[in-house]
């Protein structure tokens, strides 16, 4: 009986673990999954310019998101929009309710609807400010941006304003037009832009300062030239977000210290255009970039135009 | 049931119980280690699928993500599915031919949860789904279904091998068990046996020593506890020999020795008795329902029982006998005398009884008095007699010569013939002649001066002339060994037994003859006293001396007792009788010259 007992018991321990019955066998066409239903807490849409791997910089603004829902209270949701223009149509329309973007992003934003600039990003320096750099391979024989006439060169994302707008003034300044490279490519972000200059696809390409930065002090890339100071990115209300609510998310911005505390619980912040945080948005301190971006023409197509 | 069978049993069920809980443990720790592993693996898997596919999510290249989760699941063993939910809320998964939309209602992920596992059952088996967000904050989903028939194969495989294991502990432990219960047990068997020999007496028995462990140390304090056994068994025989020898004593010192356990009602039950005793009281020495009460009969004095069962202790002096009167084996009782004494006996209180015979000694006792009152008699008799004799003899013998003075004085004054006054003189004179026989007869027969002056063999001579030849019996008093002189108070007493035997000759026997033989030995003086009269038979006479006669010879025997001699009578009816006298003397009497033999007639 012992030994019946024994097996009884053996037997009924091997049983794995009950669970809801499905029928594998019965298929279909699924269903396309949709928001939460109406009377579910408010989430609110986040989005981003593509600046790094499509990957980084989720994990990179999910990070802050978890910020922000620590201090407000609020919940978000990433929406990882298709291109510069689905973001810009997205902040017009109410989808997206917020968004981490660069500076040519939001002049298109802004000048399409009021779209509202909640707080700047400050580099490591504490200015609200950003650079672009012009480099090339360490071993490349190009020394100034005058040398890339006749040469290849990688921009960013097309409404990039490191990876595009400031590169264009960079040239414009230089008395390059984009008819006097070789040729040249939008690769989408700062990331594919490196990727394409190393892997020798172009001669040169058009980078953000703080990754150029590193890039550089790792040997890995040689900055050619600095641009001048303009606005930095920052986080802007799309037209559908309640005035008190962006108050709040702002006010959270500002309180952002990526250097300190908040530090640990940010993925890859340094690699951002805020690695300090972020400084008040002031009146007309985009005025010269919007200025830029009219003459060049890309403000209101958000494509590239010969400047 | 022996004790290698107890321990292999306790052994066996012990083996089983702890099995079955082994089983158990293990069989539910390998599930749940296995399905946590199982769980981590998968776990592993989507976060490497979801990481796989994160890029191409983002970027809504849905192809490729489809070619991703193709290859995922072919080059990856134990996947039975993968379904990843897009930003746009699409599904693509490895089903090739439709979704089974009931999959998109289990395990889903809320927001703010990056992964979940859920075990469902379908039709091809159980399946754990693993569902992993693709990027957190992404509404993007990756759910992995891994079959669990491996799992629940591997499990089982295990529980049947811990199954088979712990049989095959159980037999080796059982065996085991048993031999090592009969390892054990076998000394502690031996012991038994050896404990039970011991209990049957056979005090000689060792277990053998072959082990040196708490068995053995057991045996050794066995052994030791058997020789101790034996030293006090041999002690104890020699004390129960000793203590035979000394009732063996009190038997031959005619003494009754008995033991009363006592009970609670007051009576005590008869333990041991030896001979005397069971021979006095007619009981079985060990006869177990003997009590004191029915031995003895109910005394007069109730308190008698207290000191014969005393209750308590004894107090300080012990306890005074006991006497009791027994019917004896003849006409005459039985005197005893108890002396009980309390002690312990087998942890119980108990009473011993030392029981005397004290026959002679109560008879002698008895004798002494009634030789008191005879004594007393015999000197008052002798004062009546002294006084009748001097009154009907003396007296009348003077008042016959006063009267014969008187008739001389008046012859005198009547000038009367001188033949007359001489004739009434002479009648005077004999008359005081006769009285002073009769005088000197009286104080003889107080104090023989014989005795005094000359020896006890001459005043035998004179009491011979003066009793039996007076009397016309013929009398033979003969003399052997050297006459001597004894101490006073020895010739008075032997001269005062002959006294009487020749007094009862007088009285008694009607003889015509007796012989007095006196013989001085070295260190006695035997005489006797022989008659041919008409005899009497001794048993007739009563040996007690309450009925008044036979005082004559109780006071001879009282006399030689005295003397620390002996007399004995020897008579029948028809053969006359011989009484026999020995006392000893205490040393030889100085040698009287020309005495070897004297015979007087």
């Amino acid at each position: 009986l012992a030994f019946l007992g024994l097996l009884l018991l053996g037997l009924q321990g091997c049983a794995p673990e009950a669970g809801p019955l499905v029928d594998l066998s019965e298929r279909g066409v699924a269903p396309t999954l949709t928001a939460p239903p109406a009377g579910s807490p408010p989430v609110y849409t986040f989005s981003y310019d593509h600046r790094l791997e499509p990957t980084e910089d989720a994990q990179m603004y999910a990070s802050l998101l978890d910020y922000l829902t620590g201090h407000t209270g609020f919940r978000f949701r990433l929406y990882v929009s298709h291109d510069s223009q689905d973001l810009v149509s997205g902040l017009e329309s109410g989808r997206i309710d917020f968004a981490a973007v660069g500076a040519l992003s939001y002049l298109q934003a802004e000048a399409r609807d009021g779209v509202r600039m909640l707080a700047v990003g400050r580099n490591s320096e504490g200015q609200s400010t950003y650079r672009a750099e012009i480099f090339a391979r360490p071993d490349s024989p190009i020394q100034h941006v005058s040398d890339l006439r006749g040469k290849s060169f990688a921009f960013g994302s097309r409404t990039s304003t490191q990876g595009y707008l400031i590169p264009l003034i960079m040239m414009s300044e230089a008395g390059l037009r984009l008819q006097d490279l070789r040729e040249y490519e939008h690769t989408g972000s700062h990331a594919e832009c490196v990727d394409a200059v190393l892997s020798g696809q172009f001669d040169a390409g058009a980078l953000q300062d703080t990754l150029a930065e590193r890039l550089a002090a790792e040997r890995s890339i040689r900055i050619v030239a600095t641009s001048a100071a303009y606005p930095s990115s920052g986080i802007v209300a799309g037209t559908g977000v309640p005035p008190e609510i962006a108050e709040r998310v702002r006010d959270a911005l500002l309180t952002l210290d990526p250097q300190g505390k908040d530090g640990p619980n940010l993925y890859r912040w340094h690699d951002s255009e805020m690695p300090d945080g972020f400084a008040e948005a002031r009146p007309g301190e985009y005025e010269a970039l919007r200025g830029w971006a009219r003459q060049l023409g890309i403000l209101d197509s958000g494509g590239g135009t010969q400047p | 049931v022996k004790l290698r069978w107890r321990v292999a049993g306790a052994v066996s069920l012990l083996l089983v119980v702890m099995g079955v809980l082994t089983v158990a443990s293990i069989n539910r720790v390998v599930m749940q280690v296995s399905q946590q592993q199982a769980a981590d693996r998968g776990l592993a898997v989507a976060r490497a699928v979801a990481s796989g596919v994160a890029d191409s999510v983002l970027q809504r290249k849905y192809l490729s993500t489809q070619a991703i989760i193709d290859g995922l699941q072919q080059s990856t063993p134990g996947i039975r599915y993968i379904y990843v939910t897009t930003l746009d809320g699409s599904v693509l998964s490895t089903f090739g031919q439709g979704f089974p939309v009931q999959l998109l209602a289990v395990n889903r992920l809320p927001d703010g949860v990056s992964e979940s596992t859920q075990h469902i059952r379908t039709s091809e088996g159980p399946i754990l789904d693993v569902g992993v967000v693709v990027l957190p904050g992404i509404p993007s989903q990756v759910h992995v279904g891994f079959a669990e028939d491996a799992v629940t194969q591997m499990v089982n495989q295990t529980s049947l091998w811990i199954i088979l294991l712990t049989l095959l502990g159980v037999l080796l432990g059982t065996t085991g068990s048993y031999f090592l219960g009969s390892w054990i047990s076998r000394p502690i068997e031996a012991l038994s046996r050896v404990a039970e020999q011991l209990g049957q007496g056979e005090l000689d028995r060792e277990i053998p020593l072959t082990r040196g462990d708490e068995v053995g140390s057991l045996c050794q304090a066995f052994n030791a506890m058997a020789a101790s056994l034996r030293l006090k068994f041999a002690q104890l025989a020699d004390s129960e020999r000793r203590y035979h020898t000394i009732l063996e004593a009190a038997d031959d010192a005619g003494e009754g020795v008995a033991l009363f356990r006592l009970l609670g009602d007051g009576d005590g039950q008869l333990v041991y008795a030896n001979e005397t005793f069971a021979h006095w009281y007619g009981v079985d020495g060990r006869a177990a329902c003997t009590t004191a009460r029915s031995l003895l009969p109910e005394p007069s004095d109730p308190l008698v029982w207290g000191r014969l069962l005393p209750p308590f202790a004894d107090p300080p002096g012990g306890v005074a006998p006991v006497a009791m009167t027994m019917p004896g084996e003849g006409a005459s009782p039985l005197h005893l005398e108890i002396s009980a004494r309390r002690f312990v006996y087998e942890a119980e209180p108990a009473v011993i009884w030392l029981v005397r015979d004290v026959t002679v000694r109560h008879r002698e006792e008895v004798e002494r008095a009634l030789l008191l009152q005879q004594t007393i008699t015999a000197q008052e008799e002798e004062r009546y007699r002294i006084a009748r004799e001097l009154h009907d003899e003396t007296l009348q013998s003077l008042s016959a010569t006063l009267f014969g003075i008187k008739v001389v004085e008046a012859s005198l004054h009547q000038d009367a013939p001188s033949e007359q006054i001489e004739e009434s003189l002479g009648q005077v004179k004999g008359r005081l002649t006769g009285t002073i026989r009769e005088v000197q007869r009286v104080i003889y027969d107080l104090r023989p001066i014989l005795l005094d002056e000359l020896g006890l063999v001459a005043a035998i001579h004179s009491l011979a002339d003066q009793r039996l030849r007076a009397q016309g019996i013929e009398a033979d008093v003969q003399v052997v060994g050297h006459s001597r002189r004894l101490d006073t108070h020895q010739e008075v007493a032997v001269f005062r037994i002959v006294q009487e035997a020749l007094q009862n000759i007088v009285r008694h026997a009607e003889a015509h003859s007796a012989v007095i033989a006196i013989e001085f030995r070295p260190d006695s003086l035997f005489i006797q006293v022989a008659d041919d009269g008409i005899g009497f038979d001794p048993s007739l006479v009563p040996s007690e001396p309450d009925t008044g006669s036979g005082l004559g010879l109780l006071g001879m025997r009282e006399r030689a007792s005295l003397l620390g001699g002996t007399l004995s009578i020897d008579s029948a009816p028809g053969e006359g009788t011989t009484v026999v006298l020995t006392v000893p003397l205490p040393e030889p009497m100085p040698e009287v010259p020309g005495a070897s033999r004297q015979c007087v007639s």
